[in-house]
């Protein structure tokens, strides 16, 4: 098994000395990284919630089996036969 | 086999398959990278001559490389798209760009750290930093052309077009430390790519890094590619029922 190879915590944060270059080069990568996970799942609810929004304008839309629909059909036939 | 490939190229197929495939491949690719950056942060021995700071080698080699091969990706897929037409191909090309950049962003970020302590600068005009600088420009001019266009198809074409002029880039970065005596090492130094100019404590780690790299480009050019193709198969059934779970098992929060 390979050994831990710093005296404690605070000799590991030091890194010998380059802990603003080791730890700016780690902190950027999982910075970068965890953008590019996040993106895509932010994008899934906004591409979710527009499709909704979407399906709900057709709905009003083509009002064929809405209950919304059936109404404004049923005025504009009284409407026709006036 | 083929007829998987072929499944793969049908937008539909290519969810199916993916939806069971997306957590497996995500557990994997966490439990490499923790690993990985761990071991090479706190259990590889230090370098007898850049002490701890060579530890970047870890993030440093695999996004380097990375950025190459999904470069390589990107073409493959654009190359398809035109010749086949195929509709997925573009999608995944699309969605290779940003993770490309990304990673293209982190290479030579952490390459200026490495070099400062090493080489004494965060930055030089060498052959391989600069040609790796111009693949960055690259990947952001694909983006860019892609949504100059009013019609998705015009952009689609245009990008593809550029992703393959772009090409040309790339072994030039790959032998730009043969073929130019600058200041970069050739790889082969490092002992990634002849395993025995470096002992394994130290690239065994880099191995685990390596591998949960590839797992992490997968998984986000394959999320990326399952939103694009909700986004542009929307008005296919199987689409709108989907949405419509969604909407039932209150996915998105209230809209």
């Amino acid at each position: 098994m390979p050994e831990f190879q710093f005296d404690g915590v605070a000799d590991f944060l030091s890194m010998g000395g380059y802990a603003l270059f080791v730890w700016a080069s780690y902190g950027f990568f999982a910075v970068v990284m965890g953008f590019n996970l996040w993106l895509p799942y932010r994008q899934r609810v906004k591409v979710l919630r527009l499709l909704q929004a979407r399906q709900a304008r057709q709905q009003e839309q083509s009002p064929i089996g809405s209950d919304a629909g059936q109404q404004q059909r049923a005025q504009q036939q009284q409407g026709e036969a006036h | 086999m083929w007829q998987w490939f072929y499944k793969l190229g049908s937008p539909r197929h290519f969810y199916d398959m993916t939806t069971g495939f997306v957590p497996w491949l995500a557990a994997v690719t966490l439990l490499l990278l923790v690993t990985g950056l761990v071991w090479g942060l706190g259990f590889a021995p230090p370098d007898y001559q850049m002490g701890d700071n060579y530890r970047i080698i870890y993030i440093h080699v695999p996004t380097a490389s990375g950025a190459i091969w999904i470069y390589v990706m990107m073409a493959t897929m654009a190359a398809m798209h035109m010749i086949w037409n195929l509709k997925v191909a573009d999608m995944v090309a699309k969605s290779c760009a940003l993770i490309g950049a990304s990673f293209c962003a982190v290479a030579l970020f952490t390459g200026a750290f490495w070099g400062k302590p090493t080489w004494g600068t965060y930055w030089i005009w060498d052959a391989k930093l600069t040609s790796t600088l111009i693949l960055l420009f690259v990947y952001v001019g694909v983006m860019a052309l892609r949504t100059a266009f009013d019609s998705d198809t015009a952009g689609s074409k245009a990008a593809s077009v550029l992703t393959l002029v772009g090409v040309v880039n790339l072994p030039i970065i790959y032998y730009a430390a043969y073929w130019w005596n600058t200041l970069h090492q050739r790889s082969s130094e490092l002992g990634v790519r002849d395993a025995s100019a470096n002992p394994p404590e130290i690239w065994i780690p880099a191995f685990f890094s390596g591998f949960g790299l590839i797992g992490l480009i997968f998984l986000v050019i394959i999320l990326h590619t399952r939103n694009e193709i909700l986004l542009r198969e929307r008005r296919a059934q199987w689409v709108q029922e989907l949405v419509q779970q969604a909407a039932a098992q209150n996915e998105v929060g209230n809209a």
